[in-house]
């Protein structure tokens, strides 16, 4: 199962993160793992990017799929996650779903509302179909299920299909085809949100010194 | 070449990544059912501007 949280967002999340990896004394833009579920044993140590433990697959994802399905192979028979992935927070969530280029999915109602409509969608989002095809949030308000499409910066949204709970499958799947990727310059999605004020604060200082000094030559200061 | 490897993971083609954001509940999730763990953290910015990892 997979697991990527967003660095320099939670404390304590961040804490955790620099005991396993801080060959620099602080905390890197991204770190990079395989262990055990128990968190006790290591099968990759961590390191900076999947590249370290699996040489050339940046070029060549194969390698890396191989390797992991060597570690994986004892596990086949576990049982399937039953939890749906929530992004705590729909600021949060449009911007990973940016990143990712995928949907939102908000939940909304009570919280015993949500938690029907959760048990719903953790069921379907594990077929095929549907595995990582979007991102969950939650939040307070009448009960529905709304699918966004973020902007290309994540801050914006506009709702692309909407459902109770109960009739949430259809909801999705008219989603997907509305859906509007993009491609993404990197240098013109950077030059273009720092030229029109779109800024990121991360909650947690950013201790990666070659991230700050991109971040300072960009905003100046 | 740190976010096209990064690519590799986080925009990958049918079927995607469904990845848990949340460390406590990826854990117990993982606990849970016994399955290994891959862990990659990422920023949901670059330069402080959000959208890109």
């Amino acid at each position: 199962m997979c697991i990527r949280p967003l660095t320099y967002e939670n404390k304590e999340e961040s804490d955790y993160l620099r005991k396993m990896f801080s060959p620099r004394g602080g905390l890197e833009n991204t770190v990079f793992a395989i262990m055990d579920s128990g968190r006790s044993k290591y099968f990759v140590q961590p390191n900076r990017m999947p590249y370290f433990a699996f040489p050339g697959c940046e070029n060549d994802p194969t390698i890396m799929a191989k390797g992991m399905d060597k570690i994986a192979k004892p596990y086949n028979n576990a049982p399937m996650p039953q939890q749906l992935p929530i992004v705590k927070g729909l600021r949060y969530a449009l911007n990973v779903a940016a990143c990712d280029r995928r949907p939102v999915v908000v939940i909304q109602g009570t919280e015993a509302e949500r938690k029907h409509a959760k048990e719903k969608l953790a069921t379907i989002s594990w077929q095929d179909e549907f595995i990582g095809q979007f991102v969950f949030t939650e939040q307070d308000g009448p009960a529905s299920v709304e699918i966004v499409q973020p902007d290309s910066y994540g801050v914006k949204g506009t709702v692309l299909a909407k459902a109770l709970s109960d009739q949430i499958e259809p909801a999705l799947k008219d989603a997907i085809t509305k859906f509007k990727t993009w491609a993404n310059d990197h240098r013109v999605h950077l030059s273009e949100g720092a030229k029109n004020g779109i800024r990121w604060r991360p909650a947690v200082p950013v201790e990666d010194k070659q991230a700050d000094l991109a971040t300072k030559r960009l905003w100046g200061g | 070449m740190f976010v096209s490897a990064l690519l590799l993971i986080a925009v990958a083609p049918r079927p995607g990544i469904q990845w848990y954001t949340d460390m406590g509940q990826g854990f117990q999730v993982a606990k849970e059912t016994g399955r290994p763990i891959l862990l990659l953290s990422a920023a949901p910015q670059c330069s402080e501007v959000p959208g890109d990892w």
